[in-house]
């Protein structure tokens, strides 16, 4: 059921034209193939009404593989069937695991609606809860509490009557849904298609939070099986592609040899991405665990270096490292280290001019030891900085240039810093080049570490 | 002659270990799972034992594990042949008593290099050394 086809029609974030006055209460939705009847006019067909309505919400999130657009054309349903100016809903964004706040709004000038997302915060359901349990129904809104105030300030302007629900299932609130600019008390009729409207999402809500949860262990199941599967071939393939290419089993010519490296070097770029994948899935799911140790930084960044070397000399490009005296402990883990050290040199490497250099910096600054990797002219964009820790993401320059790579090496590098208590960031110019930074905090044994925030709890 | 026990479910793993062992002049016996291995661990007493851990019927680790309960098996250096670099399957093949480990995909030259240390370590040089 999950895996219907979406209609093709959703790529909008607008409602066509609304009707003229004269339509009647409730609009019909045409930017969905299916199209819902407006209301009847006699009051005993409201019920009936309402029912359709959520069962459309049902269907909208069954149907939906993203889970974006079945909130943003549930929201818009909303703001349609009320005949309001605007809604807000808050729901738990999945991939963050926070809650995340969308404001439709009827655009005055031509009717239309458009929804934004203006906040993703872990606390805006309290927030919102808060205040559903402060204001009854059409009551004039009370200050909002302060997280909401600087986000619906300019949208409660004007607004006197305030309805907004926790929607509820099975006791727990795992979103909230409010009306925006309700100028006038609702007719019994709305409020009944209001609160429908809120079960059913209540309901497509938590039935998409088990589907989500359902599709990781699933997603988790299949790679673990991959990474065996794929591996074990994979042995094959390395082991004798180098017992070929050592000559164990006579010589070879220079074609040959060719050849064997070709299978040799091709299979470690497939063992590669594999350990990349399966790294990351293992980040997501929290099945990594990282064990902290002092870390004989200059020795690992030497070894780095010393692997990096090769892939530098291909493109002719020099490789420097500059490390400050008497450096204080640091506490990581030395495969994580390693492996986020690899994937900035590999980068600045592949992504560095013919002829370019490339340099490692070690620092102290404060309580901190700063790892600096950078590479000379190229230049990353405001926007793409923006994007490129974000999984699968590839700059421009990349596609176009066809620099190989999978959109996962600064992924798994930013989250094995930030599990090793650091912080990584990027500055870019087009004078200077690309410099990534990492910042380890130095001194304390985890141990110490723990002892240290649990007196501050 | 010293001798390698080679336990894995994979054909071709298994003929690539065989070539790399046989290269050091070493005698080579095979098996295909955690049943087959014991067997012929008991019978052919190994001077070390090359184990993969995912093989059906009985596993590396179950295996291991009753090798050490045997009195003739306490002693045979066990190296794991792991398809997990970062896993608990290391630390719970320690537990049940394995020497070393190796990650999939390994170079064959450097399982050879950690064999030769190995049998250097227990007293059995290879005898035709390279």
């Amino acid at each position: 059921m999950f895996l219907e086809e979406a209609p093709s029609d959703h790529d909008a974030t607008v409602l066509p034209q609304r009707l003229a006055s004269d339509a009647p209460e409730y609009l019909p939705v045409s930017r969905r193939s299916e199209r819902i009847q407006p209301a009847p006019a006699d009051s005993t067909n409201v019920q009936e009404h309402a029912n359709h309505i959520a069962n459309a919400i049902l269907r909208m999130f069954a149907s939906q593989l993203h889970q974006a657009r079945s909130h943003e054309d549930a929201l818009l349903l909303v703001v349609e069937q009320m005949g309001v100016s605007g809604a807000v809903l808050i729901t738990r964004d999945n991939e963050h695991d926070e809650m995340l706040l969308r404001v439709a709004r009827v655009k005055s000038e031509a009717n239309l609606a458009e929804v934004d997302v203006r906040c993703i915060d872990p606390l805006l359901l309290d927030a919102m809860l808060e205040l559903a349990h402060r204001t009854a129904d059409g009551l004039p809104c009370p200050p909002l509490p302060g997280l909401l105030s600087g986000l619906l300030e300019d949208d409660m302007a004007g607004a006197d009557h305030v309805f907004t629900r926790p929607l509820l299932l099975d006791g727990v609130a795992t979103g909230a849904l409010m009306l925006l600019g309700v100028r006038e008390p609702l007719s019994a009729a709305r409020l009944e298609l209001f609160n429908a409207m809120c079960d059913a999402l209540a309901v497509a809500i938590g039935n998409e939070e088990l589907h989500v949860r359902e599709v990781e262990s699933i997603k988790a199941n299949i790679v673990a099986t991959l990474s065996h599967e794929l591996r074990t071939p994979l042995t094959s393939i390395v082991g004798f592609a180098e017992v070929l290419a050592d000559g164990d089993t006579g010589p070879l010519n220079d074609e040959q040899r060719g050849f064997v490296e070709i299978i040799g070097t091709s299979a470690l770029r497939l063992q590669q991405q594999l350990e990349n994948l399966l790294t990351l899935t293992r980040l997501n799911d929290g099945t990594l665990s990282l064990h902290r140790h002092p870390l004989r930084i200059e020795d690992a960044l030497q070894a780095a270096l010393g692997r990096a070397k090769p892939r530098a000399a291909a493109r002719q490009i020099t490789l420097d490292m500059c490390i400050a005296q008497a450096l204080p402990e640091v506490y990581g883990d030395p495969w994580a280290f390693d492996t986020a050290v690899n994937h900035l040199l590999d980068n600045a490497i592949k992504f560095s001019p013919l002829g370019g250099s490339v340099y490692v910096n070690v620092s102290r600054v404060g309580g901190h030891v700063i790892i600096e990797v950078a590479n000379s002219g190229t230049y990353i964009t405001p926007e793409e900085r923006l994007h490129l820790f974000t999984a699968f993401y590839r700059t421009p320059r990349a596609e176009r240039d066809v620099v190989q790579g999978s959109g996962l090496g600064l992924t798994i590098t930013k989250s094995l810093i930030e599990r090793q208590g650091g912080k990584i960031w990027v500055e870019s110019s087009p004078d200077l080049g690309t410099m990534f930074y990492f910042a380890l905090p130095s001194g304390h044994r985890p141990r110490e570490l723990r002892r240290l925030r649990d007196q501050r709890m | 002659m010293a001798r390698v026990l080679i336990v894995d479910d994979d054909e071709f793993i298994g003929q690539l270990i065989q070539l790399k062992v046989t290269q050091l002049g070493y005698e080579v016996v095979r098996a295909r799972d955690g049943e087959e291995g014991l067997r012929a661990a008991e019978a052919a007493r190994p001077d070390v034992i090359l184990l993969d851990l995912m093989m059906p019927r009985m596993n590396g680790l179950e295996m291991c594990r009753k090798l050490r309960a045997e009195e003739w098996g306490k002693e045979i250096p066990v190296v794991m042949l792991t398809a997990r670099a970062q896993d608990r399957d290391i630390e719970r093949g320690f537990a049940v008593g394995a020497t070393d480990y190796l990650v999939k995909p390994f170079s064959p030259r450097e399982l050879q290099a950690r064999l030769r240390a190995m049998m250097e370590r227990t007293a059995h040089p290879a005898p035709a050394a390279q």
